[in-house]
């Protein structure tokens, strides 16, 4: 359970620009949600991913995932709650351009002390679960937008998360990779995984299996 | 974080990135192969020049007329060895025999090879030689330089050298020094020491100079004294002082050298302090991955330092070893020709394979402290902002 109480972000602090990200942000998911986090560019949605995945520190406030204060670990031990329990999902993909598909997928698996066959083998698996096998040890230049999409999915797979989070994850496809994402999406939610989508993509508003829709603007939960 | 898998992806890394560190490897690479080439250089000069010294008599004892070193008489010797104390005394003959036309000179050194106090030097030389057969005619042993230098002027197989009688003296070459000697040896002529005499117009009863040794140090500074006071005449070498000339000489070489060093590693900080600025959008990207996926602020450095100490130690073994090609089987073309000089004859000196490992040592940390910290500092700024704001 993801747990978000009082939380405050505030970049710039007592500063001309200062500029408060999040207000007083208060929020309960439950195991296996998949939640839509809705507004609009600049609304604070891409702010709280960035908190609940501790890649952020809150200015004021708590994060608590399956009671451990996230947002209070030191960075060794964040780095580690990431590398266990998270799944990331970002709008550009974020993946080293010049390694492989399974290059890439293989990261988040280096820290977690996975010997090279375990890891090898961990790969295959979630390529086939995001149907990029066949582009296994192409660079991932050579890809579309939508092979490196389902690159990104496999590499946020690759940990077996207990959580996954997505920024944006069709802000960079056309509709047939959009609602190929949301099909995978299903099968993700079907595995029993917490999603938390952050998106002002209106295709979200169509999906039947999407648990809640969260609306956020100028920083506050509507 | 498992060692395997971590060194796997850390090659993979080197060898995807390899476009991006070629440059800096082929710079580093020359440079050290260009400091380690000095380095063995002067240390294999040192080493030879000093075993050099390590051959010669204790004392050398010199006739001075008006400030001039002249021929010394013989029977002096005579004097020196009843001084208790004194041993091994030897009268040497020997000089310079210049070719004005071409203006190069050649040194000849005359030797009593019958004598039973020979320098340890020649001994070692002369194993070999058949000396009756050496002495039945005028013969003579030359230095690699003199060889090729007669060689260039058509005397193949003998020199005719004119005395100061004006008579001309035809000496065959019987051998060739061996190349190693050739920073010492190489535009020296061994020849009987009465043909020395000869060509040299040194008289019968006179030498160039004395040799002895005196084998208790702590004597070395009275029996000096004696020599002086008896022959107010004289000057005393002592093996110190040569080897303090030595030292000068290479101290002042090594200096111009020390230039070549600073600007080397000016160049080189500058070249760090290029890529240290280069570290760009696409390296903060990888960072921000890295740790987006999991991967610790360590984790992240120790890759990253990693990665930059296998391409400078690649780079610094290379250019140790290409060093090592360069000087010790090439031997040094160009460089050579900065430390051996080329005033004389040409020399195309054999260097002694010497390392001399503190110096090669000290090279590896100057090279090496500046490359890491040039990726080291950067990365690690990078690495501790957090990762959403890096990947912006």
């Amino acid at each position: 359970m993801i747990e978000v109480k009082n939380l405050n972000l505030t970049f710039n602090q007592e500063t001309k620009q200062e500029f408060k990200a999040l207000k007083n942000i208060n929020l309960t998911i439950s195991k296996n949600e998949l939640i839509i986090l809705k507004g609009v560019s600049g609304s604070g949605k891409s702010s709280l991913l960035s908190l609940i995945s501790a890649l952020l520190k809150p200015t004021s406030g708590e994060i608590i995932i399956d009671n451990n204060p996230i947002s209070k670990l030191p960075e060794h031990h964040s780095s580690k709650f990431r590398a266990e329990n998270l799944g990331f999902i970002f709008q550009s993909f974020n993946l080293f351009d010049e390694l492989s598909v399974a290059e890439n997928i293989s990261l988040p698996l280096i820290p977690l002390g996975y010997n090279q066959t375990k890891i090898d083998k961990r790969v295959k698996e979630v390529m086939k679960l995001a149907n990029i096998s066949h582009k296994a040890y192409q660079n991932i230049k050579d890809l579309s937008g939508g092979e490196k999409q389902r690159c990104a999915i496999a590499r946020a797979l690759a940990n077996d998360p207990k959580i996954i989070l997505c920024d944006e994850p069709t802000a960079n496809l056309d509709r047939k990779n959009s609602l190929l994402f949301i099909k995978i999406l299903k099968e993700l939610k079907n595995l029993k995984k917490t999603i938390i989508i952050a998106t002002h993509d209106p295709l979200f508003d169509e999906i039947p299996f999407v648990d809640r829709v969260i609306n956020i603007e100028d920083g506050e939960l509507l | 974080m498992n060692r395997g898998a971590f060194i796997n992806f850390l090659f993979l890394l080197i060898y995807k990135h390899r476009s991006k560190h070629i440059a800096i490897f082929c710079i580093s690479t020359l440079m050290i192969m260009l400091l380690s080439s000095v380095l063995f250089i002067s240390s294999s000069i040192k080493y030879d020049v000093f075993k050099t010294l390590h051959a010669q008599p204790d004392f050398i004892v010199q006739k001075i007329r008006g400030g001039k070193s002249v021929d010394i008489d013989n029977n002096l010797t005579d004097d020196f060895i009843k001084i208790s104390g004194i041993s091994d005394v030897q009268s040497r003959v020997f000089g310079r025999y210049f070719i004005a036309n071409q203006m190069e000179y050649f040194t000849i050194v005359g030797v009593d090879f019958f004598e039973e106090e020979l320098e340890s030097e020649f001994k070692q030389l002369f194993a070999n030689l058949d000396i009756k057969r050496f002495l039945q005619q005028d013969n003579m042993i030359v230095g690699d330089g003199v060889k090729n230098f007669l060689r260039e002027n058509h005397y193949k197989e003998y020199f005719n050298f004119k005395t100061p009688l004006g008579e001309t003296k035809k000496i065959t070459i019987y051998q060739t020094l061996p190349k190693k000697s050739n920073l010492i040896g190489n535009d020296i002529i061994i020849m009987d020491i009465e043909l020395a005499r000869e060509i040299l117009g040194v008289d019968e009863n006179k030498a160039t100079d004395i040799i002895l040794n005196v084998p208790n140090d702590a004597e070395k500074d009275n029996i000096k004294f004696k020599l002086l006071s008896l022959h107010y005449d004289t000057r005393v070498i002592t093996k110190e002082d040569i080897k303090n000339s030595y030292e000068h000489l290479f101290n002042y070489k090594s200096g111009l050298f020390l230039l070549l060093f600073i600007i080397s590693l000016l160049t080189f900080m500058l070249i760090l302090y290029q890529r240290y600025s280069m570290i760009n959008s696409n390296d903060k990207k990888e960072i921000g991955v890295l740790r987006a996926v999991g991967w610790s602020i360590k984790d992240v450095l120790k890759l990253k330092i990693l990665e930059t100490l296998a391409i400078g130690l690649w780079a610094f073994v290379l250019g140790v070893v290409f060093a090592y090609i360069f000087v010790f089987v090439l031997d040094a073309p160009l460089l050579r020709d900065i430390f051996i000089g080329f005033n004389n004859l040409q020399n195309s000196v054999s260097f002694t394979p010497v390392i001399d490992f503190g110096l090669l040592f000290s090279l590896f940390l100057f090279f090496m402290v500046p490359f890491v910290a040039s990726v080291l500092i950067p990365v690690w700024k990078i690495a501790i902002i957090d990762p959403v704001e890096v990947m912006k």
